[in-house]
């Protein structure tokens, strides 16, 4: 720990009061109703760990992993306390020390950084698909040797964005162009969010590039403590977002933005690593959205990611974005968190899934039909539990459901259109 | 640190099996409360049952260990801070709502039950528990009950005390007990059910309640009103109870602590105001229409320089955001911070804060202050600069002038935080000696062994 980051963090750990109010957030805490599971004891935790009071114990570590980073806490926090600063540096302690479990620490030093090793291994994921009696409801288990997950995942893309795509998507001469960060589950199991995506960014009067040197953001390895490997991801993501002339790097899934926006630029120490500003898709589209019409059709809800909600503080865009072509249903509980958490569902699959009811469980009350959302973990975390209660809820992209209005509407302007019998 | 004996935590194992812990990680975690003072525990245990909570303390009793209650731990006073070497017994897992009896109006709830929840839960079927402390979001009706807790609305609508109806109960002797009745009136015997409330955890441990629970209001009006002074806004109050309005709140707040919430929350209030007033009225619909006309139309005459209505939930609900981000703000400007509950008679509050203020000055303290102003129920702050040498020494002088102030003004030392540790070395001034005695025999009727909590509310010998 660098001497600086010795004293902020330490400062942070004094903010703390004590007080108990983030017991009243925490989802974690809210299924366990454990102190270690909430901010104050991790607090607590980490700061007898960082002082050398207490050793790095199996208790220890399932309590600083037993997080899952949605940042309620620090919203909620009366004190301030930037409870993130310190899971993070009380992870990277626990984490250089003991490590994470080793395998998946190999897998991703060697993975994340390069596109085609994971290829591979999604690859070879998806015959054991084939393969393996792994099949639950027509999914896999994704790549579980990186995970040990437990929960049924989407059935991998044919062929990933990055090696499908093209790399500028609009009118050569567009006034506005953008560069689209696609995320992993983006890139191997959503390719249909990204088609979305660029189809209503084009709508917008944007030209889109898909830089295809991009890489994981990075944010599992954040998660785990590995600030190394963060900040390898980042060189490379910046080298693939380089010298393009674009006005804004659009990213459509919620962690991966938070990444981005917050964690890049705490790594480099500079404004805008990327060299360009991150902005959110919905954040983006809803400032351009003049062209955004037509009608997608029925009822739409909004889950708000907690990576868009609490780190980018973004949630008027999308619900201004969907109440402009569909019939929009606020829900109660609409910004409770799904479970996902990332790394926080691979080691804790069943709080996971018990986080992921409670959401299901206000999905059904509030009666809504179609879920948006802004997140590829929450998607899929949404779309198994849905699934898993045998709720008929369709959960899609914000991007889709726009997409689906703007087809709708083109349809419409079409000669011929649905008449036709050709 | 001090240990259980092998045999003890062997015996404490049988009974609570995964339920019982002694690592190091689990007793830091029931180490401390929101004062932030600790004590070391020996062991945790998560009762599950009465039975249970029952031979744990006959446990406590044959093997000579004490035990510590623990809710939220968002006490103020230590109340939860386990003494050396105890057996924690966090009451997390007695979470549940076991009724709400819509005939009768009460709620039967496990003490781990989250305030906030059981509010919730009753407001869903028209329902209403009125005691609303700003910790209502995490803090438990278990130690809410152990506390008396008070809150935003006691003007209007009393304390915890009086919402709580019956209570089962093991004394520190281990046996299970039932108090009070499922009646709105009984005189069968002593009221030990009001003996038990506010006791902290020093007679018996809460392990069932029986709660009121009243219609819920249609209306409610909020207003915010702004004073130059802080003595104009006590003038205010006093003016409005004397004039027969009962709004369920009335909380003020001065200038200081006005400017170190604004400064941490970006808050903005009218120029020139030094106090501000929150008033909230329920009831009928048009009832609260009118009141909070006629209480605003006070406000004015007392020399409130601009009004603030909310318009709708949400406006109601920054408001009351605001004053419940007062206390940690407080906490943020100044950790070290010396924080008082006092209570006065409601028409010595004008005289009190002025009094407070010329202490403060004498001591050269920054002096803060906000109130459940309805309830006379003042919470003092002395703000303490660390670099400032022998600044604790002042503050601590002038926290017992203010004691000593409080009780000539014929109040009382806390309203509604406890004694806990962090007040007990002043507990005689307002507590005589006859008093205390009787108090002390009736903690050994109920504990005779002194295994319940030790070390609270009394002074060291
Ligand atoms: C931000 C903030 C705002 C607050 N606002 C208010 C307010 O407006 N009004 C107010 O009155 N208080 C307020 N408090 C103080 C505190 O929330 C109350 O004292 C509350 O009642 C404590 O409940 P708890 O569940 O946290 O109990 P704890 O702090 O865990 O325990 C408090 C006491 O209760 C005992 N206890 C707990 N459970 C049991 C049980 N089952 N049986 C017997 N004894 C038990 C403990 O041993 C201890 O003595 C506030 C605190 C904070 C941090
Ligand atoms: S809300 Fe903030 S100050 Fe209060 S206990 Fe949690 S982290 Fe600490
Ligand atoms: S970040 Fe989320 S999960 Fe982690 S302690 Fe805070 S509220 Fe709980």
């Amino acid at each position: 720990m660098s001497e600086t980051t010795a004293i902020t963090v330490e400062k942070e750990i004094a903010k703390c009061s004590k007080c108990g109010k983030c017991r009243s957030v925490c989802p974690v805490f809210i299924e366990t109703r454990s102190e270690g599971m909430v901010a104050r004891g991790r607090i607590s935790l980490a700061e007898a760990l960082l002082s050398g009071e207490m050793r790095d114990t199996a208790k220890m570590r399932r309590y600083l992993w037993g997080c899952l980073k949605c940042l309620r806490c620090v919203d909620a926090c009366p004190s301030g306390v930037r409870f993130d600063k310190i899971i993070s540096e009380a992870r990277r302690r626990v984490g250089s020390r003991v490590g994470m479990p080793w395998f998946a620490r190999t897998a991703m030093r060697l993975m994340l950084p390069r596109r085609w090793l994971f290829d591979i291994a999604v690859k070879s994921a998806a015959l054991w698909e084939k393969i393996l009696p792994l099949h639950r409801e027509g999914r896999i288990r994704h790549l579980p040797m990186l995970f040990g997950d437990h929960r049924s995942m989407p059935e991998l893309a044919k062929k990933s964005v990055l090696k499908s795509f093209a790399d500028y998507y609009g009118d050569e001469n567009a006034k506005r162009k953008v560069a689209l960060f696609v995320g992993c589950l983006g890139n191997y199991a959503y390719p249909e969010v990204v088609t979305a995506e660029i189809a209503v960014l084009n709508a917008t009067g944007a030209g889109v590039y898909v830089p295809k040197g991009q890489v994981c953001c990075g944010a599992a390895a954040s998660s785990l403590g590995d600030e190394k490997l963060l900040a390898r991801l980042e060189r490379l993501n910046e080298e693939a977002f380089a010298g393009l002339g674009i006005e804004a790097i659009i990213v459509g899934c919620a962690s991966g933005g938070a990444t981005l926006k917050g964690e890049y630029p705490a790594i480099t120490g500079r404004e805008n690593p990327l060299g360009a500003p991150v902005e959110d898709f919905s954040e983006y589209v809803a400032k351009h959205s003049e062209k955004i019409k037509g009608r997608f059709g029925g009822q739409v809800s909004w889950h708000d990611p907690c990576h868009l909600k609490f780190v980018q503080k973004v949630t008027a865009p999308p619900r201004e974005l969907l109440g402009k072509v569909a019939d929009y249903r606020e829900i109660e509980g609409a910004d409770y968190c799904c479970g996902m958490g990332g790394v926080f569902s691979a080691f804790f699959p069943d709080i996971s899934a018990q986080i992921g009811t409670r959401k299901t469980d206000a999905i059904r009350a509030g009666g809504a039909e179609v879920m948006a959302t802004g997140c590829s973990g929450c998607i899929l975390q949404l779309r198994d539990r849905l699934a898993a209660a045998g709720a008929d809820v369709k959960v899609m992209h914000v991007a889709e459901v726009l997409a689906e209005a703007l087809e709708e509407d083109s349809g419409k302007d079409k000669p011929g259109g649905e008449e036709s019998i050709a | 640190m001090k240990r259980l004996s092998a045999g003890a935590a062997a015996r404490l194992k049988g009974i609570f099996g995964e339920r019982m812990s002694v690592e190091e990680e689990e007793t830091l975690l029931a180490s401390y409360d929101a004062t932030k003072k600790t004590g070391m525990p020996a062991a945790v245990v998560w009762p599950e049952s009465t039975e249970e909570t029952a031979a744990l303390v006959k446990l406590a009793n044959e093997e000579g260990f004490a035990v510590v209650a623990r809710g939220a731990a968002s006490g103020l006073t230590g109340g939860s801070v386990p003494a050396d070497g105890s057996v924690v017994a966090d009451f997390a897992r007695m979470d549940k709502i076991l009724e709400i009896d819509r005939r009768n109006l009460t709620a039967l709830v496990e003490p781990g039950v989250v305030v906030g929840e059981l509010q919730r839960q009753v407001e869903k079927v028209g329902l209403f528990y009125p005691p609303d402390p700003a910790s209502n979001e995490f803090s438990t009706v278990g130690g809410n009950i152990a506390e008396c807790a008070g809150g935003l609305r006691g003007l209007k609508y009393g304390v915890t005390r009086d919402y709580v109806l019956q209570l089962e109960v093991v004394t520190g002797g281990g046996e299970i007990i039932h108090t009070g009745s499922n009646t709105i009136k009984s005189v069968t015997g002593y009221d030990l059910t009001r003996l038990l409330v506010g006791s902290e955890g020093t007679l018996a441990i809460i392990t069932k309640a029986r709660l009121k629970l009243i219609p819920l209001p249609e209306g409610i009006a909020t207003a915010v009103a702004y004073f130059r002074t802080p003595h104009e806004a006590g003038e205010a109050v006093s003016k409005m109870i004397e004039e027969r309005l009962l709004p369920r709140a009335l909380e003020f707040v001065d200038g200081v602590t006005m400017g170190i919430v604004a400064k941490s929350k970006g808050y903005r209030f009218p120029q020139g105001a030094e106090a501000l007033l929150i008033i909230e009225v329920d009831g009928g619909k048009e009832q609260v229409a009118a009141d909070i006309e006629r209480a605003v139309a006070v406000a004015e005459r007392q020399g409130a320089i601009a009004v603030e209505r909310a318009k709708d939930k949400a406006a109601r609900d920054r408001i009351w955001e605001m004053r419940k981000q007062l206390s940690p703000s407080l906490y943020a400007a100044s950790p070290d911070r010396v924080n008082e509950d006092i209570c006065v008679p409601r028409d010595r509050i004008p005289e009190t804060l002025d009094a407070v203020a010329e202490i403060g000055k004498r001591y050269n303290l920054v002096v803060c202050n906000y109130a459940h102003a309805g309830d006379g129920n003042i919470h003092v702050n002395f703000l303490v600069d660390t670099t400032d040498s022998g600044i604790m020494e002042r503050a601590e002088k002038a926290v017992e002038e203010v004691f000593k102030l409080t009780v000539s003004m014929g109040g009382t030392l806390s309203g509604e935080h406890g004694i806990g540790l962090s007040k007990k070395r002043f507990f005689s001034l307002e507590v005589a000696p006859v008093e205390m005695a009787l108090m002390k025999a009736m903690k050994r009727v109920f504990d005779p062994n002194g295994v319940l909590n030790p070390g609270k509310i009394f002074p060291d010998e």
